[in-house]
């Protein structure tokens, strides 16, 4: 500690004195990153629903739950354990990934993901563990267990696994007006930092997958009608200076 | 469950909504037991260095809030509220702040530009003891504890309205402040006060590496209080003005 005390900072983001999460925020980087990923297709009109009030085009019923263990990112407030349903969606002629819900266990890592960059994060805590043989990554939200996922490295995929596009992100970052109803800002934001990502090792496996709707959580709703099975890769992440912010596509607000 | 009605909010994810579209108005029993204190100057001229707003006293207001019987909004309040002067404007000036449901942070943050972080917080009346208690990541950080069979001589209680806080947001594509924004917030006069108890306080500050709350341990307590309060953000008032766009 400082003789004169804590170092009042001038931050990016609220308190500015002592931020809610670090600036800048990038670049950060974990090392060894697990990721469990399950591939799944939707029911008919549901990924369609969901774009309707975006200006993207739907590309198929087929998404992605993806839980990623990011705890050892450096950051001063710590890392963050990450699950998010994603679906490819089509915008001016380019294929982009979409996050349709992403949940994290702490409040910077939220409101980091939704004052940056617009990714629609909630907060939910979960693992990702190795247990009997099995991968197993598992979300609460306000005390009930609303998503599961499960990789059985030992049997294989129940099919040919997608390769849907996760990359670059397209997130539609939403502000509300401070003063009545309504949108302050809305914006088109694009971030990849795949160009940085160092895969380690991938293996492949039965999936298994449990959505559960909650209060205004309406997860459940994608509960596949298929399950083409499940991936666990292990690679070193970088959000770098050069990849690791975003873009502004366009502002529409 | 019945097919969920997607929506087209103005806020993420915007199908889902993290926060109620629109949030105003909202209601509640509001419980709050309070410590008003002295505290070093030079400490709080120290932490409004980076802002525009000027002391206009050297004592804060340190608080524990049930708002959870709420039902559109609920959540467990706690922070530190100094008195700033902005402009022609008086007013509080949250400096650190203390949710437990992140729909409320959200709301807070990015309608109002609270800073607000994650804590767990508890508010408890037994008798006439009041303790309030809020812990982040495991440690108590802000504990308030009022006596109120005991007496303590009239105090004059600060003026915390209109709330101006400094609503900042981050820029995207590198470092930098996108956004910064002087927001005043008043729906006192919708607000009805149900009951009111003074009593002694007591107060305890402790520093966590990313919120350094004892700096602000009170260098004299000057009264404590409980009260229940019936808490309306209304349609007329529960919104907030922009007073200055900075950047």
């Amino acid at each position: 500690m400082p003789e004169n005390g804590f170092p009042v900072k001038n931050a990016n983001n609220i308190p500015l004195q002592m931020p809610l999460y670090d600036d800048p925020f990038v670049p950060y980087q974990v090392a060894d990153m697990p990721c469990l990923c399950i591939y799944c297709r939707a029911a008919p009109g549901v990924i369609e629903k969901y774009l309707e009030p975006t200006p993207f085009e739907f590309v198929s019923s087929d998404f992605v739950v993806s839980a990623a263990d990011m705890m050892n990112t450096g950051h001063t407030t710590g890392g963050f354990y990450d699950v998010a349903l994603v679906v490819t969606i089509q915008y001016k002629g380019r294929r982009y990934g979409y996050y349709l819900f992403e949940y994290e266990q702490d409040d910077y890592c939220v409101c980091a993901g939704r004052e940056l960059w617009g990714y629609p994060k909630k907060m939910a805590t979960g693992n990702l563990v190795k247990k009997g043989g099995k991968i197993i990554a598992n979300l609460v939200r306000n005390g009930v267990e609303f998503l599961r996922l499960e990789m059985d490295p030992e049997k294989p995929p129940q099919d040919d696994l997608p390769n849907p596009v996760i990359h670059p992100h397209l997130n539609i970052q939403v502000m509300p007006n401070c003063d009545g109803p309504g949108i302050f800002s809305k914006r088109i934001l694009l971030r990849d930092t795949s160009a940085d990502f160092v895969r380690k090792s991938k293996t492949t496996g039965e999936g298994k997958i449990t959505l559960k709707s909650t209060h205004n959580n309406p997860i459940g709703e994608f509960t596949p009608v298929k399950i083409y099975g499940a991936s666990y890769e292990i690679g070193d992440y970088f959000a770098t200076p050069a990849n690791g912010w975003a873009k502004v596509l366009e502002t529409l607000v | 469950m019945a097919e969920f009605v997607v929506q087209s909010a103005n806020n993420m994810p915007v199908q889902a909504p993290l926060v109620p579209d629109p949030v105003v108005p909202y209601s509640g029993e509001s419980i709050t037991v309070y410590a008003l204190c002295e505290v070093d100057e030079a400490t709080i001229k120290k932490y409004l260095a980076p802002t525009p707003f000027t002391s206009a006293s050297n004592q804060c207001l340190i608080y524990v809030n049930d708002f959870s019987k709420s039902k559109r909004l609920p959540y467990m309040d706690a922070g530190i509220i100094l008195q700033i002067k902005y402009r022609d404007l008086k007013g509080g000036y949250y400096l650190f702040e203390y949710e437990d449901n992140d729909a409320a942070i959200e709301t807070g943050r990015s309608l109002w530009g609270y800073p607000k972080k994650y804590a767990d917080i508890t508010l408890k009346r037994e008798g006439n003891r009041v303790r309030g208690l809020a812990m982040r990541k495991g440690k108590p950080i802000i504990e308030v504890e009022c006596d109120l069979s005991a007496p303590v001589p009239r105090f004059e209680k600060m003026q915390v309205f209109p709330h101006l806080n400094l609503q900042t947001s981050p820029k995207a594509e590198g470092p930098g402040i996108w956004k910064q924004r002087v927001i005043a917030r008043d729906n006192s006069m919708d607000c009805r006060l149900i009951s009111e108890e003074f009593g002694q306080v007591k107060v305890k500050l402790s520093g966590l590496p990313t919120d350094p709350l004892d700096a602000f341990t009170p260098t004299r307590i000057i009264g404590g209080g409980y009260t229940v309060v019936d808490f309306l953000a209304g349609e007329v008032n529960g919104w907030g003005k922009v007073v200055a766009d900075l950047i």
